[in-house]
């Protein structure tokens, strides 16, 4: 019997990236996707492949999470055999919800590691990224809510498409007042061939150039740890651009760690760099333990001698 | 005494932990480089019922038991010996109010101290009585409804920074009454001035120095206990006294066996962690050995007296022995830290430093012994 | 008003130790903590007390050992506090705990606000706030980290990946916090003391009418290992004109640059 896939965002990027990875797990199922409160994602939906949409149209001041009840309806009307939601923290809240709605397990911010005939392995970080679980689903509907850029993002198309069927939600009992949004990052880390990283060991905002010298020397872009993104004081980066558990995850074939002392949280964002390169003041920061290549010294005379040897190196 | 703490006291253990970490030991260093007196520390103490945690609720403070106190003495002074030190001074304060003090001088005096409101300090040593207390060269002599002192009393803790001080002065004998007694001199009592503070080999920012009195008039009402009986009140409370030293050695050698522990596994010698070498394990096994066993000895002299049994020849013992452990421990912690150890950039030098005066202050390492000896001996 | 706060007792995560030769965790050393996000839950429900005048109840279910945390939640300002002795809990699934304190909740009964942390510091699932809502029939808002209570009417803010939203919701509701909402306070010597003498109960799942079938897991956990990256672990220090042409001649001579 064909496969049922859904997957679940108020984003069509996540949506064309979920639709992308889902195809991994059986090319020949049917995806089904629920775009939440966003008709251009719908029709991204469509652009990216799935062959059923349904647009969730949301009540004035309702928030994405409304759509859980209608939602679990559908899925339990049409059945599924895996059910995928992005992993933003709406799409965490709804996944709960759906999975408490239909008595499911839920797997959150996992990676697939698995999918066979009724059963999917799943693995995720737990303690703060220094250990793995890995879970199998035994019953029920397997929820997965899957951190963003899991998969590679396909060009986006918005597609008008009669597979696109709109759906009305209950207003739910919360209402929406306001909203205050922020600065969001533009650069594509996860994509990054390099990421040159900073952590609380620079000094000055100021400095941030050099490390974009080096960055842009290698090809590469700059990130930094969680406090330089939301600690007062920095936030020189925005809030949605530190590398670490609860950040973004790269997998750059270099990437360079300055001015960090190389906490777990931070590492877990950074496990699967080919090659890390570690630059801290002090010997017996734990970011030593987890680089491949390590140069004790302080970072203002380190990180200008790198510049120059790679210029010289070119 | 169980050999187990109970829940409260672990609790109380973790929390004052989590607080000393959080509030205190970021600015031990700093302390200690600047030698100025904590008082952020200090004010935070007071709104966790640190600075009166035995005395009872009814009069300001906490109402707890002295395992606790000791407890959170060490805990303290594993953050930060500094802080250590003001607390216990303030503490032996706190003690002589609530032994011999009249209702009404509890209200006025030991309630803002036990809520932390009000530093005391207590003035016992002099020149000439540090070990041989009763040598007292400090009088009062009776002018009508006041109490005149003159002398001068030296390396007192919290000198300056307390506003409450309770002083030993040899008052006129009678038939009767024999031996010094004890007053009580509010900060700014004309004829009482602080004299020259000491510069000290540790504990920087906590203040140590002379208390100089001329013809310093206090009220009669300011006689605390009863005549005469001034050095057996400070001997009391000087038994306690010696509990929160012995606590403060035990925070410091905790202090020791954690900083060396870490840099033993960090440090690498001939390929492999310093801490995988014999010599250098062995050493943070005896380390750790003395530690609990200094902790099990404070613990059960505390223990005793929360059973309202004596307790005074074990908490000499307590004092004696952790005193000593803990300046072993932070001796052999620059050891095992080499180089490094003797610089500033570990705490380890500090640790030595701060950890001596457990073996001086509060009756030296000679005068426990003398104590223990008078019971062994009999 | 009553107002329970949820919470978890976990293994402190930096106690936590990795076995080299199998890479299964070392738990024997490890303290136990009440779960960071959790502490800014029950602080979040103390202050809403503090300001309004309520009832805090402190809710956990866990392992035997999980008993000794509802002092310290009482230490913290809860009035009550209420645990669900179960080993079975141990490394539960959410969905177990959810049912389990969505139960508890009924049994206490008369509440009109729930506080969970965003997630527990050991497997940060982020379920048990929602899913709490959904077996109690209540809305749920999450990720707040300011919160302002007007009669009835709970105005929230919620932080999330792009921004601040604020909601509006009627009592009752469930509510996840995030670690900024508050500061949790360190309880003092005279909290702690006083927490002793507080109401304290321990139900089991009988008394909740919960039977052994109904706290299975649709998960089958199969290892929890530590995640080590095996590194080169070459270190330079010294002359930074050498250290970094070793580094450089390295990377080159590998491809990476």
């Amino acid at each position: 019997m064909q496969k049922k896939f859904w997957v679940i965002s108020e984003q069509g990027e996540l949506l064309a990236e979920m639709i992308n990875g889902v195809k991994l797990l059986g090319s020949d199922a049917a995806v089904i996707a629920a775009a939440l409160g966003c008709e251009r994602a719908a029709k991204i939906a469509a652009g990216a492949g799935a062959g059923k949409i349904y647009y969730f149209k949301l009540n004035e001041g309702a928030p994405v999470e409304a759509a859980y009840t209608r939602l679990a309806q559908l899925i339990k009307d049409e059945g599924a055999d895996l059910v995928l939601v992005a992993a933003t923290r709406r799409g965490k809240t709804l996944a709960a919800l759906l999975a408490a709605e239909l008595d499911a397990g839920l797997a959150s911010e996992a990676k697939i590691e698995e999918f066979g005939d009724g059963s999917v392995k799943t693995s995720r970080f737990v303690y703060g990224g220094l250990a793995i679980s890995t879970d199998t689903f035994v019953s029920g509907i397997p929820i997965v809510s899957i951190p963003p850029r899991t998969w590679e993002r396909p060009a986006l198309v918005e597609t008008e498409s009669p597979a696109i069927t709109e759906i009305a939600c209950d207003p739910g009992r919360v209402r929406v007042v306001g909203q205050k949004s922020r600065e969001s990052s533009t650069v594509n880390l996860e994509e990054a061939e390099v990421v040159v990283t900073i952590g609380r060991g620079v000094k000055n905002r100021e400095d941030l150039a050099m490390f974009e010298e080096l960055a842009g020397l290698l090809g590469g872009v700059t990130a930094c740890t969680r406090p330089v993104a939301e600690e007062e004081g920095y936030r020189w980066f925005p809030e949605d651009s530190y590398i670490g558990i609860s950040g973004r995850a790269v997998k750059p074939k270099l990437y360079i760690s300055i001015g960090s002392s190389g906490q777990i949280q931070h590492l877990a964002g950074c496990r699967d760099a080919k090659v890390l390169v570690g630059i801290d003041k002090n010997e017996d920061a734990p970011i030593f333990e987890s680089s491949d290549y390590g140069i004790v010294g302080d970072l203002y005379q380190v990180v200008p001698e790198l510049i120059k040897q790679i210029k010289a190196a070119k | 005494m169980g050999f187990l703490l109970k829940e409260e006291h672990e609790l109380m253990r973790k929390t004052v932990r989590e607080f000393a970490e959080k509030e205190i030991a970021p600015r031990a260093k700093e302390v200690d480089e600047t030698h100025e007196f904590p008082w952020d520390n200090i004010k935070r103490c007071a709104e966790m019922n640190l600075m009166g945690i035995t005395t009872p609720e009814e009069y300001g403070g906490a109402g707890s038991d002295m395992l606790s106190r000791a407890i959170a003495m060490e805990e303290i002074s594993r953050a930060s010996a500094t802080v250590g030190i003001i607390i216990g001074a303030h503490g032996l304060v706190c003690d002589c109010f609530e032994y011999a003090g009249t209702e009404e001088q509890k209200q006025k005096y030991l309630v803002p101290l036990a809520k932390g409101e009000k530093l005391g300090a207590f003035g016992l040593t002099e020149p000439n009585a540090g070990s041989d207390a009763g040598n007292q060269q400090t009088t009062a002599v009776r002018d009508g409804d006041y109490w005149v002192i003159n002398g001068t009393k030296c390396f007192i803790t919290n000198c300056g920074p307390a506003e409450i001080y309770v002083v030993i002065a040899k008052t006129p004998e009678e038939p009767d009454v024999k031996g010094p007694s004890a007053f009580i001199v509010e900060k700014g009592t004309p004829g009482f001035s602080i004299g020259k503070l000491e510069e000290k080999m540790g504990l920087h920012g906590s203040a140590t120095g002379e208390l100089i009195f001329n013809d310093c008039r206090v009220p009669a009402a300011n006689l605390l206990g009863k005549l005469g009986r001034g050095l057996a009140l400070a001997l009391q409370a000087l038994d306690r006294g010696r509990i929160c030293v012995a606590s403060m050695a035990n925070g410091i050698a905790q202090a020791s066996l954690e900083a060396a522990v870490e840099f033993a596994k960090q440090r690498k010698t001939f390929g492999k962690p310093i801490a995988a070498h014999q010599a250098i394990s062995f050493y943070l096994a005896e380390m750790a050995t003395k530690l609990e066993a200094a902790r099990c000895l404070t613990y059960r002299a505390a223990s005793l007296n929360d059973a309202g049994l004596p307790f005074g020849k074990e908490a000499a013992m307590a004092k004696y022995y952790c005193a000593e452990v803990a300046v072993w421990c932070a001796d052999k912690c620059i050891q095992i830290h080499g180089g490094y150890g003797y610089t500033k950039n570990f705490p380890a030098e500090r640790y030595l430093r701060e950890a001596k005066l457990c073996e001086i202050g509060e009756g030296t390492s000679e005068i426990q012994k003398l104590v223990i000896s008078r019971f062994v001996v009999g | 008003m009553r107002i329970i706060a949820c919470y978890k007792y976990v293994l402190d995560e930096q106690d936590l130790k990795i076995n080299p030769e199998n890479k299964t965790l070392a738990t024997d050393r490890a303290a136990w903590k009440i779960s960071d996000y959790d502490r800014n839950a029950i602080e979040e429900a103390v202050r809403i007390k503090e300001q309004l005048g309520a009832t805090v109840v402190a809710l956990t279910a866990g392992p035997a050992q999980a008993k000794a945390s509802l002092k310290d939640a009482l230490a913290r300002g809860s009035d009550e506090g209420i645990f669900i002795q179960e080993d079975a809990l141990r490394g539960a699934d959410p969905a177990v705990t959810a049912r389990i304190l969505a139960r508890a909740i009924e049994k206490i009964g008369d509440c009109d606000l729930v506080f969970c942390g965003e997630g527990a510091s050991d497997d940060y699932a982020q379920q048990v706030g929602p899913r709490l809502a959904v077996l109690l029939g209540w809305p749920v808002v999450t990720y707040v980290n300011r919160t302002q209570l007007e009669g009835s009417l709970l105005k929230a803010e919620r932080k999330l990946d792009n921004g601040m939203e604020l909601v509006e919701i009627e009592l009752p509701t469930v509510v996840t916090v995030t670690g900024d909402i508050n500061v949790p306070r360190i309880p003092s010597l005279k909290q702690i003391m006083s927490a002793g003498k507080k109401p304290m109960q321990t139900w089991t799942l009988a008394d909740l009418g919960i039977t052994p079938d109904q706290i299975v897991s649709n998960l089958r956990n199969e290892s929890v290992k530590g995640a080590v990256v095996e590194r080169k672990r070459q270190i330079f220090k010294g002359d930074p004109v050498e250290t970094v042409s070793q580094v450089v001649a390295a990377l080159i001579k590998e491809g990476t640059i």
